[in-house]
């Protein structure tokens, strides 16, 4: 009876599915991708706060920005924007493309740019969302011409930078009837087109090469633009179709990697070495394998008076192994990352490690930290954590209990196996320290309300401002979690809080290496002295693809584009495709991907730098290229103690002796009950 | 009978009360663990560079969209009463699809695999345990009882990791997951059809398995028992068919049957998370599962207030017939 | 003498005999298996994912542990966790359902509905509530039990209830009632003996329901880390993809186990309701 009623209930409610029109993928100019979008599909609207892979935030495929940072490459790419320059110290001037047109025909102009600012200011959603500190204003001079005006108050130019060149700008012919209509509302607005049903129709415009084709549950599918207005300039992206497969887990995608339904991965696989069989390839032939993302950062919580001890968070650094956990957590995809926070691992920035200053405080030039963990015991030792009761684990100075525990989100396998070597690591050393494993929605609880005691997490990838966006979100005691500073680090006295605000401050005005470095010189003393954070490795771009139907992937041999998995920021991850052909197509590297100067388009960070320090009176002058290498670790030494299993031999006895004991046991208490009668 | 209305409306009345209190618990527990539906979304923008401003302007704006600002009972009231007019809310992660046809995209799924796969098992299960207790102490009757034993007490998710190496990474004539290759639409072509097939059998097995032997060996509990009753004894001994008194034999152990089936039913739509995150099916086990992950509040509170309705409802009937049918509870009422 | 007269009769039954062989044999490698295997289960520091061979008899998993030491624990502390589920139900569901059954009216009405609400409250969610809100550093064995039984007693609860609601009918009740004894009186002296059996099949059958709930709780990672199962176990092998890897060692051997011990308690439970249930003898 109730099986009739739920039948019915199926029935009516899947008929209007199956009812819907024919839908399928030709195989050969399909890109399937994976690895990016996790949840059901949302909105497809640059000024809502959610956004399905694809739109702007992330996988930027129909909605293009201004400029775009590279950070792999060190350049920006103009896209709608032409040029910018700087007419004076408090205005920046952008020139639009001439060719830049929306999908309907009609020109990108200053005044959709001019329409994205003021609308998503005042909806506190989009692309420059709080931006009112930094951007005094704007305005659409010509049609093609637009200004943005830095917010005189905090004059700080890096931030400004960050919102007004990277803008994406939404159609206002479009985009205005729907403010009208929808007010507030427009942030759940889905954009969809014609593919779904919304709170109010439109026709979907978007800027860039595709736009959207059809969604369901499973998957997000994107359709090429052939006639898109930067064909000539950019030429085209290599799939006509873009389907993003939506799964709740691993599992799955790898298995269908492995039969060849996947193109472009973004999933974490383990042993990615064992897949080059099934013809899938990572950037990196060898080890890493993978090129770094963000920094892995083992954070301990300044809120709690007795984590403040610099001596202990100096032991923890010195007592974990960061090559175990590399090849064992990671299994050898990472690098470990420095002391300083920054990013050596791309060469541009390595310049901005003071290499004096590391040297002084951690014996290596690019501060990274050699385990030691005898070194760790005894500082230990000296500052009075000893064992007084005899648990076998150190107490704090004033005799209470010390215990550590690590959160990490559950299921992240890979960090929960670098929490628990962590542990393993303070444990050694004489720290009662555990891993804790929570449910991922938990974990921001509890990094939110300053509620944990030791936390793996993460810091932001790098942009242009490099190492200040990293020194900001490490150290500004005015943001919190998950905003930024997930340590909850602030000084003590309110001198060194000013002082370090202002650092932080002074340091976004700074164009030249050398003031820049003197910024940085007193931040890094600072981290030093105080460590707020324990930076462990590199996160890493996970990125794996197909040759089986698509050819001139980035890679090691091809390394035209470096920013390559697929949720990349922005519109990061869209360039890769302009260099990608269909098998047996003869992929070639775009032309314009290559600086102004040598035939290219992009335009370099440092000339940005350079133009910034004229316009603001400051010497440039380009910094001279890093002549250390950094500190390879040895070759893997894992310290595998003598293997804890036993022989073959050994086994069988074992289940020998407890077969017999069993039978023994059974004979035994039937002949004791058989006895009493 | 001025007794079984009485007891009718008690019944209703009860019914209704724990429905509202058990959608009062629906809507606190979500909201008393760590953790929020904006934190969650706010944090996948932190992966990429970005501005503290921007994330704060992000969430102040996403706590007033989801009226997370409003005191907690406004909340609760605000949703009951929109869900008296059809309107379950907007989920937080799938951001501008309502509740419903979230629920409504991931509903048919389950069932098509649920209903089936439990009413086979149910059949078969039955079947067979009510035939070999007819077949009393023949061998087959031991062989039967002991694969029953033995299949309903393997877990369903290890039964389902278990055929997934044996028939897809082992054997790979079985695809692993998904209800259907990705390349294709649900649509009435036989392309469709084969494909959605193929990609059934495992997940159909994994849970067919278990519950048949469940119900074939309580099944022939029950057929014994009855086998051992007055008028089975006496057909037989007036020479009435085998097969007509296997028959009668048959319909009369099916009733407690019945409402185990019932009962089951009720907890069919949510209990197949784990199931459904093995195979990828697009069920709703996984909007459960991933609803509960990201502290999506609508979409959790939207599901339950649909499953424990089912649930109550099913309750509620097989409680019904069991004071139609057993003299001894309803005299236990009549006795006050 | 009657326990001596029960323990001869099941020790002849064949059904009892292998059940209760098959939970010996488990017991066994609980209890001596860490002895003659002494191998720390956390212990990561072999190498990943080994197949079985001479040194790892039952290889390692994704992070280095010995799985045939986790095994070894794991039996242990999921037999534990049945015990106690089974314990917890039992005493929770004969209070309420006795009193349910027994006073009848109002009380009767009020406990049921009770009964349906937490009946009806998703065991998922309780859970992730109750261990996320201890924390995980507290969170023991005892309360993934006292969770478990949480959500078992309901049905335990309604069964006691039918059950005194068929047996308040009786005659010796009756004789009781006229002879002017008290409702909890009649409750332990009349009713509960006749329950004996019933509350000891349906403990050894809540003892099965703790070790597969505490199972399916683990694959969904509510456990406590630092404890091993045989839950714990697949639920490492289900996050690792272990078994898409094709790694089997790492959840045949583990689930292989579970499914006997869950057989063992069935035949245990079976056997005692054919020993005492005229009805069912000789099935």
């Amino acid at each position: 009876m109730v099986g009739l009623v739920l039948l019915t209930v199926l029935l009516a409610t899947l008929i209007p599915q199956i009812a819907s029109a024919q839908v399928k993928f030709p195989r050969e100019e399909t890109m399937f991708v994976t690895g990016a979008q996790w949840g059901p599909p949302s909105t497809w609207n640059p000024l809502s706060p959610s956004q399905t892979w694809g739109t702007a935030s992330y996988g930027g495929f129909l909605y293009l920005p201004l400029f775009q940072y590279v950070p792999g490459l060190d350049m920006w790419i103009p896209v709608i924007g032409e040029r910018f320059e700087f007419p004076n110290n408090h205005t920046l001037r952008v020139y639009i493309r001439p060719e830049a047109k929306w999908s309907d025909g009609s020109p990108v102009t200053a005044y959709d740019v001019e329409f994205t600012f003021k609308t998503s200011l005042e909806l506190g959603s989009g692309p420059v969302a709080g931006a009112q500190i930094y951007v005094s204003g704007v305005k659409a001079v010509s049609d093609k011409v637009v200004e943005f005006y830095i917010n005189n108050g905090t004059n700080n130019y890096f931030m400004f930078l960050f919102y007004t060149l990277q803008l994406t700008p939404v159609p206002k012919h479009v985009f205005e009837d729907a403010y009208k209509q929808l007010g507030g509302d427009i942030i759940s607005w889905r954009n969809c087109g014609d593919t779904c049903s919304d709170t109010y129709t439109a026709p979907q415009v978007v800027s860039g090469p595709y736009k959207l084709y059809y969604f369901d549950e499973l998957r997000v599918a994107y359709v090429r633009i052939d006639d898109w207005w930067g064909k000539d300039i950019f030429g085209l992206p290599g799939p006509k179709y873009l389907v993003h497969r939506i799964y709740l887990s691993n599992e799955q995608v790898i298995l269908d990697l492995q039969s060849g339904g996947v193109d472009w991965s973004g999933i974490f696989i383990p042993n990615v070495w064992e897949f080059a069989s099934y013809g899938v390839r990572t950037y990196y032939p060898s080890p890493p394998y993978f090129r770094p993302n963000q920094i892995l950062v083992l954070f301990i919580n300044n809120k709690l008076d007795y984590l403040r001890d610099p001596v202990l968070r100096k032991a923890i650094a010195y007592a974990i192994d960061y090559n175990e956990i590399i090849q064992k957590a990671f299994y050898g995809y990472t690098t470990q990352a420095s002391m300083s926070f920054v990013f050596e691992s791309l060469p541009q920035y390595r310049v901005y490690i003071n290499e004096t200053l590391a040297e002084r405080y951690w014996g290596t030039p690019d501060a990274k930290v050699i385990t030691n963990k005898t070194y760790a015991k005894q500082l230990l030792d000296q500052a009075g954590y000893k064992d007084i009761n005899g648990d076998g684990f150190r107490e704090l100075p004033n005799g209470q209990p010390l215990n550590i525990t690590i959160m990490v989100p559950s299921g992240w396998t890979d960090w929960m196996l670098a929490a628990d070597l962590i542990a393993r690591d303070l444990k050694d050393i004489g720290i009662n320290a555990q891993s804790y494993p929570v449910d991922y929605g938990a974990y921001w609880g509890y990094l939110t309300g300053a509620t944990y005691v030791a936390l793996l997490g993460w810091t932001p990838a790098p942009t242009f401002t490099h190492p200040w966006d990293t020194y900001r979100f490490l150290l500004d005691p005015r943001i919190t979690p998950p905003t930024g500073n997930w340590g909850w680090y602030n000084k003590t006295g309110s001198t060194e809080r000013e002082e370090l605000v202002g650092l932080i401050e002074n340091s976004s005005r700074a164009f030249s290496f050398e003031d820049r470095m003197k910024y940085f010189s007193k931040i890094q003393e600072i981290i030093y002295n105080d460590i707020p954070a324990i930076p462990i490795a590199y996160t890493v771009q996970w990125y794996a693809y197909s040759t089986r139907y698509w050819e001139g992937w980035p890679s090691q041999d091809n390394p035209w584009w470096t920013e390559v998995a697929p949720y990349k920021e922005y519109s990061l991850s869209l360039w890769g495709l302009f260099g990608i052909r269909q098998k047996g197509m003869n992929a070639t590297q775009p032309s314009w991907a290559k600086p102004f100067d040598q035939g290219g388009i992009l335009i370099p960070n440092s000339k940005l730098l350079e133009m910034l320090a004229n316009v603001t009176g400051q010497q440039f002058e380009t910094p001279a290229p890093s002549t250390t290498t950094t500190t390879t670790p040895a070759t893997s030494t894992i310290t595998t103690q003598a293997p804890t299993g036993h022989g073959a031999s050994s086994q069988l006895l074992i289940l020998v002796v407890i077969v017999v004991v069993t039978i023994l046991v059974i004979l035994g208490v039937r002949f004791a009950v058989r006895g009493r009668r | 009978m001025r007794p079984v209305y009485k007891y009718l409306l008690t019944k209703i009345f009860f019914l209704v009360a724990t429905y509202f209190i058990s959608l009062l618990i629906v809507f606190i527990l979500p909201r008393a663990v760590p953790g929020n539906p904006v934190q969650n979304l706010i944090v996948s923008l932190t992966t990429g560079a970005t501005s503290p401003e921007l994330l704060n302007e992000y969430q102040r704006r996403l706590v007033q969209a989801f009226d997370l600002d409003k005191p907690l009972y406004v909340q609760f009231l605000n949703w009951i009463v929109r869900s008296f007019r059809g309107d379950l809310g907007v989920s937080t992660q799938a951001y501008g699809e309502s509740v419903i046809s979230l629920i409504a995209k991931h509903l048919p799924w389950t069932l098509l695999l649920l209903v089936p796969a439990n009413i086979v098992a149910w059949l078969i299960g039955n079947y067979v345990g009510a035939y070999v207790a007819y077949k009393r102490g023949s061998v087959l009757e031991k062989a039967i009882v002991l694969i029953g034993m033995i299949i309903s007490q393997i877990p369903y998710y290890w039964l389902a990791m278990t055929l997934i190496y044996v028939f897809a990474v082992n054997l790979q004539i079985l695809p692993s997951g998904s209800a259907y290759d990705p390349t294709l639409e649900p649509s009435l072509t036989p392309e469709f059809i084969t494909s959605y097939l193929q990609h059934y059998v495992l997940p159909f097995l994994s849970i067919v398995l278990p519950s048949l032997g469940g119900w074939m060996i309580g099944m022939r509990v029950i057929a014994t028992m009855e086998l051992g009753s007055p008028y089975i004894q006496y057909s037989n001994s007036i020479g009435v068919k085998d097969g007509i008194i296997f028959r009668y034999m048959l319909r009369n152990s099916m009733l407690p049957q019945v409402t185990g089936l019932g009962i089951q039913m009720g907890f069919v739509l949510a209990g197949q998370i784990i199931t459904e995150q093995l195979f990828n099916y697009q069920g709703m086990g996984i909007l459960l599962a991933r609803a509960l992950g990201a502290r999506d509040y609508p979409v959790v509170q939207g599901v339950f207030m649909i499953l424990i309705a089912t649930v109550l409802l099913a309750n509620f009937i097989v409680d019904l017939v069991y004071v139609l049918i057993d003299p001894r509870i309803r005299l236990g009422y009549k006795s006050e | 003498m009657k326990v001596m007269e029960l323990l001869y009769v099941l020790f002849n039954n064949t059904r009892f005999m292998v059940g209760f062989g098959i939970l010996l044999f488990e017991l066994m490698l609980a209890f001596l298996g860490p002895i003659l295997y002494p191998v720390d289960p956390f212990n990561t520091n072999n190498p990943p994912w080994v197949p079985p061979n001479d040194v790892y008899p039952l290889g390692t998993d994704r992070s280095g542990r010995d799985m045939m030491a986790m095994i070894f624990y794991g039996i242990r502390n999921s037999i534990y966790v049945g015990v106690l589920t089974g314990v917890f139900t039992i005493i929770i569901g004969l209070m309420i359902g006795l009193l349910s059954g027994m006073k009848g009216g109002i009380p009767d009405e009020v406990l049921m509905s009770f009964t349906n609400i937490v009946m009806i409250i998703p065991g998922v969610l309780l859970a992730i509530l109750i261990i996320t809100y201890i924390g995980y550093e507290n969170a023991r064995l005892e309360l993934v039990a006292a969770v478990l039984a949480i959500t078992a007693w309901p049905g335990f609860a309604r069964g006691v209830r039918a059950q005194v609601l068929s047996l308040k009918e009786r005659e010796f009740v009756y004789l009781s009632r006229l002879a002017g004894y008290g409702g909890l009186r009649i409750a332990f002296q009349d009713v509960m003996p006749h329950l004996a059996t019933y509350i000891l099949i349906m403990f050894v059958n809540y003892m099965n329901v703790g070790i597969n709930g505490e199972v399916g709780l683990s694959i969904l990672g509510l456990t406590p880390m630092n404890i091993m199962t045989l839950g714990k176990i697949l639920y490492f092998a289900a996050i690792t993809q272990s078994f898409i890897l094709g790694k089997w060692w790492t959840f045949i051997p583990a689930g292989l186990l579970l499914v006997l011990l869950s057989i063992s308690l069935l035949l245990i439970a079976t056997s005692i309701d054919e020993v005492f249930n005229p009805r069912l003898r000789g099935m």
